[in-house]
C-alpha cells in the first residue's frame, strides 16, 4: 500500500479493531491516571510531590538508574563484545544466560539477593562483618536493577557487532591503530546507534522497576522506597492523589523516552543502509 | 624495501592450507598470487599483513624479520576483497586515517588526501561517505587508504573481484600504472589468470598451499612447469596416452603422436591449448593429424568453439571467424585435427587416478 492510501474493505475493519485495541490497552489506561488525578484536584496531587517522601523516592529512582544505565553500559558493551569477537568454551552458553532475566520474574530475582546477601544468606554476613549493607539498602537495590536490565545493552549491541563483522578493524590496525584505537574509533562508532538504544531501554525498565527493587528494599520511607515503591504504598494506604501524581510524573518521563527511542530508531534506520 | 616469505605455513585444525611457502616480491615489482578459490591464497595475504599468525616459518621485510610483529607496527598497506571502508567515515576522513593515527600535522594530512583523491580521481568525491560510491570508486578510495601512511609494501586481496567485468580491465590497467609510479612491492591475490598475466611482472602460481611455479607471464603459460599450472592458466585440452619410446598413443586412435628425444615409455598426460588446435579438411596430409568428427559448433563472439571427437577423446578447438568461415565446420563431419604444439608430463607414481584409467584402457599392468 503507498503512502496516503486509506485501506479499504477488510484491511479497513482490520485496521480499525487493531487501533481500537491499542488504544483500549495503552493510552487508555493513561488518561484514566489523568481523570483520577484531576479528581483529587490537581493542586492537592502535586502538592503532594513537594513532600519530603516523594522527592526522595525520586531521588532514589534516579540514582539507581545512573549507576544501573553506567554499569550495565560498561559491562554490557564488554559483554557483547565478547561474546562477538572472542572464541571460547561456552560462548553458546553464555550468550543464553545473557536472556535469563528476561525470563526470571524480577520478584524472584529480588529473592534470590535476599537469599545471598540477607542477614543468613551466604555472603551477607562477611559484608555486614566488614559494615556493608546490601539488602535492604542501596546497593542491593541498585543490584537487582543490574540484574533485570543486564540484557538491554548486550543484546542491542550483539548482531550490530556480528553484523559489522571485523572487516573495518582488521582495516584500521593495517594502518597502524593499536587495538584501543581500534575501538574507540572504528567499533564503537558502528554500534552507536545501537548502544544508545540499549541505554534508553535500560533508563526506562530502571525507572520503572518494582519487583525485584521491592523484595530488597523492604520499603522504608525516606530510606529505600524508590518511585514505583512510592507508588504502591501510597495506594495501598488509600493516599491517591500521591499515587496519581507520581504515576504521572514516571508516566511523563515514560513518554519522554519513548520520543528519544523513535527518534534513534529513525536515525538508525538512515544511517544503516 | 623487499618483502621476503621462508617456508611460511598455517594450519586450520588439521588441513594445512599453506604448505611451506617461499618466494619474494622486491621493490617496485609487481606479482599476482594467483590460484583457484581455497588454494590458501588469501591466508598467505592475511599472514604477511599479520593478520594470521603463522604455525612455522619466517617473514622477512628489507633486513628485518618481521614475523612476530604486531599488524599496526608493520608498515604494509593492505587492501581488502570487500574495500572495508570505514563507514561512519567521510571519503577524506577515510583517506586521513592511518596518517591521524601517526599524528602527521593537520596541514599535511590536508595535503597528503588531496594528492592522494587526485591520484585515485575522485577529488570531487572528499565528503562522500562510502555508501554513495560505486564499486569501482570505493575500490578507488580502500586503494588511497592504503597508500597513504606511504607503506613499503602494498598488499591486495582480490582487488577487482567484485567489480563487473569492463571496470575491472579498466581499474587493472590503472593499478598497473599506479605501481610503476610509486615503485611498492606490490603483491596481489587473485584467481583470474587474465589479469594476473595482463597486469603483473612475476606470478606466483599456488595450489593446495604450495607453490606450482614462479615465473612471468609468458612463462607460466607457455611453459607450464606442472600439469595443474598447464591446466589453471588457460583452457586447456588434457590427453592421457602412452609414451613408447619415440611415439604416444591413445586410446581409440591409430595415429600416433611424435615425441622426439624422449625416449623411455609409461603414462604421460598430455596438454594442448585450444589455439595450438588446428582443423583441416579430412585428406589433407602431415604430421600430428588425428581423424575426428565435429561434435559441437559454438559461436563466441570473436572466434567459434569447436569440439571434435578423437578415438575416445573430446578435443577443444578455437577457431577465428575467418578460418571457420572459410571451411563453415558442420556438426557430424569428418575433419583432421592438427596438433600444432603441447606439453607433456610423464605420470609421476602417485598418481593413481590417472594410473587407474589408463591400466583399464589396458596401456599399463
Amino acid at each position: 500500500m503507498s503512502k496516503g492510501e486509506s485501506p479499504r474493505g477488510w484491511g479497513a475493519v482490520l485496521t480499525l479493531g487493531v487501533l481500537l485495541w491499542v488504544f483500549f490497552l495503552i493510552l487508555f489506561p493513561f488518561l484514566g491516571i489523568l481523570r483520577e488525578t484531576a479528581r483529587e484536584g490537581w493542586r492537592a496531587a502535586f502538592l503532594t510531590l513537594g513532600t519530603p517522601e516523594a522527592l526522595h523516592a525520586f531521588r532514589l529512582t534516579f540514582s539507581i538508574t545512573l549507576w544501573a544505565v553506567v554499569l550495565n553500559t560498561l559491562g554490557g558493551t564488554l559483554l557483547a563484545w565478547v561474546l562477538a569477537r572472542q572464541k571460547f568454551r561456552g560462548r553458546l552458553w553464555l550468550e543464553s544466560l545473557v536472556d535469563l532475566p528476561f525470563a526470571v520474574s524480577p520478584v524472584v530475582a529480588g529473592f534470590m539477593f535476599i537469599l545471598l546477601f540477607g542477614p543468613r544468606g551466604w555472603l551477607g554476613p562477611w559484608f555486614e562483618s566488614h559494615g556493608i549493607k546490601v539488602v535492604y539498602a542501596f546497593p542491593g537495590m541498585v543490584l537487582a536493577t543490574l540484574f533485570v536490565t543486564l540484557p538491554f545493552v548486550a543484546k542491542e549491541i550483539l548482531p550490530v557487532l556480528r553484523e559489522v563483522g571485523t572487516d573495518q578493524e582488521e582495516a584500521a590496525l593495517t594502518l597502524g591503530a593499536s587495538p584501543v584505537q581500534v575501538f574507540f574509533r572504528i567499533t564503537l562508532p558502528s554500534i552507536r546507534w545501537g548502544l544508545l538504544y540499549g541505554v534508553v531501554l535500560t533508563i526506562a525498565r530502571s525507572l520503572g522497576e518494582f519487583g525485584a527493587v521491592l523484595v530488597v528494599s523492604g520499603s522504608i520511607i525516606n530510606s529505600t522506597e524508590t518511585a514505583t515503591v512510592y507508588i504502591h504504598d501510597r495506594f495501598t494506604d488509600f493516599q491517591y492523589a500521591g499515587a496519581f501524581a507520581a504515576s504521572l510524573v514516571l508516566a511523563a518521563v515514560s513518554f519522554l523516552v519513548l520520543f528519544i527511542m523513535q527518534s534513534l530508531l529513525k536515525r538508525r534506520s538512515q544511517e544503516e543502509r | 624495501m623487499s618483502l621476503r616469505l621462508e617456508n611460511l605455513t598455517k594450519r586450520f585444525g588439521q588441513t594445512t592450507v599453506v604448505d611451506g611457502v617461499s618466494f619474494s616480491v622486491e621493490k617496485g615489482e609487481l606479482t599476482a598470487l594467483l590460484g583457484p578459490s581455497g588454494s590458501g591464497k588469501s591466508t598467505l595475504l592475511r599472514m604477511i599483513a599479520g593478520l594470521e599468525r603463522p604455525d612455522g616459518g619466517r617473514l622477512w621485510l628489507g633486513g628485518e624479520e618481521i614475523t612476530g610483529k604486531a599488524v599496526q607496527k608493520r608498515s604494509l598497506g593492505f587492501v581488502f576483497q570487500n574495500y572495508a571502508l570505514f563507514k561512519h567515515l567521510t571519503v577524506e576522513r577515510n583517506i586521513a586515517f592511518g596518517l591521524e593515527i601517526r599524528k602527521v600535522p593537520p596541514r599535511e594530512i590536508r595535503e597528503r588526501v588531496e594528492s592522494l583523491l587526485e591520484l585515485v580521481k575522485l577529488t570531487d568525491y572528499g565528503k562522500h561517505y562510502p555508501h554513495q560510491l560505486s564499486g569501482g570508486q570505493r575500490q578507488r578510495v580502500a586503494l588511497a587508504r592504503a597508500l597513504a601512511p606511504r607503506p613499503e609494501v602494498l598488499l591486495l586481496d582480490e582487488p577487482f573481484g567484485a567489480l563487473d567485468a569492463k571496470v575491472r580491465s579498466s581499474l587493472a590497467q590503472w593499478l598497473r600504472e599506479i605501481h610503476s609510479r610509486l615503485g611498492t612491492a606490490t603483491l596481489f591475490v587473485t584467481h583470474d589468470q587474465n589479469e594476473a598475466i595482463e597486469i603483473s611482472d612475476r606470478i606466483v602460481v599456488i595450489n593446495r598451499g604450495r607453490v606450482e611455479q614462479i615465473g612471468g607471464g609468458e612463462e607460466v603459460y607457455d611453459k607450464p612447469s606442472t600439469r595443474f599450472v598447464a591446466s589453471f592458466i588457460g583452457n586447456v585440452n588434457i590427453l592421457e596416452g602412452f609414451l613408447d619410446k619415440e611415439r604416444i598413443s591413445f586410446s581409440g586412435v591409430e595415429e600416433t603422436l611424435a615425441a622426439s628425444g624422449r625416449g623411455g615409455s609409461g603414462p604421460v598426460v598430455i596438454l594442448v591449448r585450444p589455439e595450438e588446435l588446428s582443423l583441416r579438411k579430412l585428406g589433407e596430409s602431415g604430421e600430428n593429424l588425428f581423424p575426428g568428427t565435429v561434435q559441437t559448433v559454438s559461436y563466441r563472439g570473436s572466434f567459434f568453439q569447436v569440439e571434435v571427437r578423437v578415438g575416445e577423446m573430446v578435443l577443444r578447438a578455437v577457431e577465428e571467424k575467418r578460418n571457420f568461415h572459410r571451411y563453415e565446420w558442420r556438426e557430424g563431419e569428418r575433419v583432421g585435427v592438427s596438433l600444432e604444439g603441447w606439453q607433456f608430463f610423464e605420470v609421476p607414481e602417485g598418481h593413481e587416478e590417472i594410473r587407474e584409467k589408463l591400466r583399464q584402457l589396458g596401456y599399463i599392468e
